[in-house]
């Protein structure tokens, strides 16, 4: 698995214009559903179930939301930088600029876990994160992810 | 090690490149009459560590474990009919753990000659190298092995053989 196969170039979004956290789940759970044709009052309010618990602003800017749904075929990712940094109640109490949702199906755990996995080994390196952030386009955007 | 080989373990995560990989392996064994093993492993290192990072909870990790442990136990399960379709005697294993250690201690007690596992697309992204469980297991054996590609052509093979 890598994330050329999972991540789409129209589920990337460029220096979205959001001011709170409820407005960026928004925007990117809007993005996958409207792409991919998901149910995205369902899917919100798993996403939102699963912030309630403990937020998943992982620290140093980054946050990796995420939920499993039985209204999901298979795993969807939607990678977003904001414009503004936004406050996530993330653990090191700083706000975030990069953003990865991942939705998975209720039977897909093994290959969630591995997404998931992927995804915070890429952002653990300040210069994947620095290149992912500084795109200036949605296709240089994508191309930080998969190159 | 016997050359070419007489004990084949095949690696199984779920998806349809390692599905594809077991149809390839059950199709050898059933031509050569090798002995086939199946693992599947619960990748519990990939879980702490993303407790450890806190993209999960404790608890939340817990819930994901038990339900890899169902997954495994429906993919093995469907691995023995498959093989039972061709005839073909299979041993399925599934252990918890590290991808990497679990099947190197597979192959090591169990006298493996040949690993089938199956593959990821052409192009990628050279970072994933680092994380990806198959990349990983490939650099880390020290036997031979079969990157099989998930190909249409398996599955029509496969289908077309139980006719």
């Amino acid at each position: 698995m890598n994330l050329f196969e999972l991540v789409h170039k129209e589920d990337c979004l460029l220096n979205l214009e959001v001011n709170s956290k409820l407005e960026v789940l928004d925007k990117m759970v809007t993005t996958l559903a409207n792409n991919h044709n998901l149910d995205k009052n369902k899917i919100l309010e798993k996403v939102l179930e699963r912030e309630n618990q403990l937020s998943t602003g992982l620290g140093e800017g980054v946050a990796i939301p995420h939920c499993k749904s039985n209204c999901l075929d298979k795993l969807y990712i939607c990678v977003a930088t904001t414009k503004n940094e936004i406050d996530f109640d993330a653990l090191d109490e700083k706000p975030c600029k990069l953003f990865f949702l991942v939705l998975a199906p209720e039977n897909k755990s093994s290959l969630h876990v591995e997404a998931l996995a992927l995804i915070a080994n890429l952002v653990k390196s300040k210069i994947n994160k620095r290149l992912i952030i500084s795109s200036s386009t949605q296709e240089e955007l994508y191309e930080s992810l998969i190159d | 090690m016997k050359v070419p080989y007489e004990n084949i373990l095949v690696y199984i995560d779920g998806s349809e490149a390692s599905m594809s990989a077991l149809m390839y392996a059950i199709l050898i064994a059933e031509r050569t009459k090798c002995k086939l093993d199946v693992i599947y492993v619960i990748n519990t290192k990939a879980l702490q560590d993303l407790v450890k990072n806190h993209v999960f909870l404790q608890s939340e990790s817990l819930s994901y474990e038990k339900d890899i442990e169902e997954d495994a136990s429906r993919y093995l399960f469907h691995a023995k009919k498959m093989a039972k379709t061709k005839n073909v005697e299979i041993t399925t294993y599934k252990e918890k753990g590290s991808v990497v250690t679990c099947v190197q201690n597979y192959i090591k007690n169990n006298s493996i000659d040949l690993l089938v596992i199956g593959s990821q697309t052409s192009l990628r992204a050279r970072r994933d190298e680092v994380a990806s469980e198959t990349d990983r297991l490939l650099r880390s054996i020290s036997i031979a092995s079969l990157v099989v590609k998930d190909n249409q052509d398996i599955w029509d093979e496969f289908e077309k053989e139980k006719e």
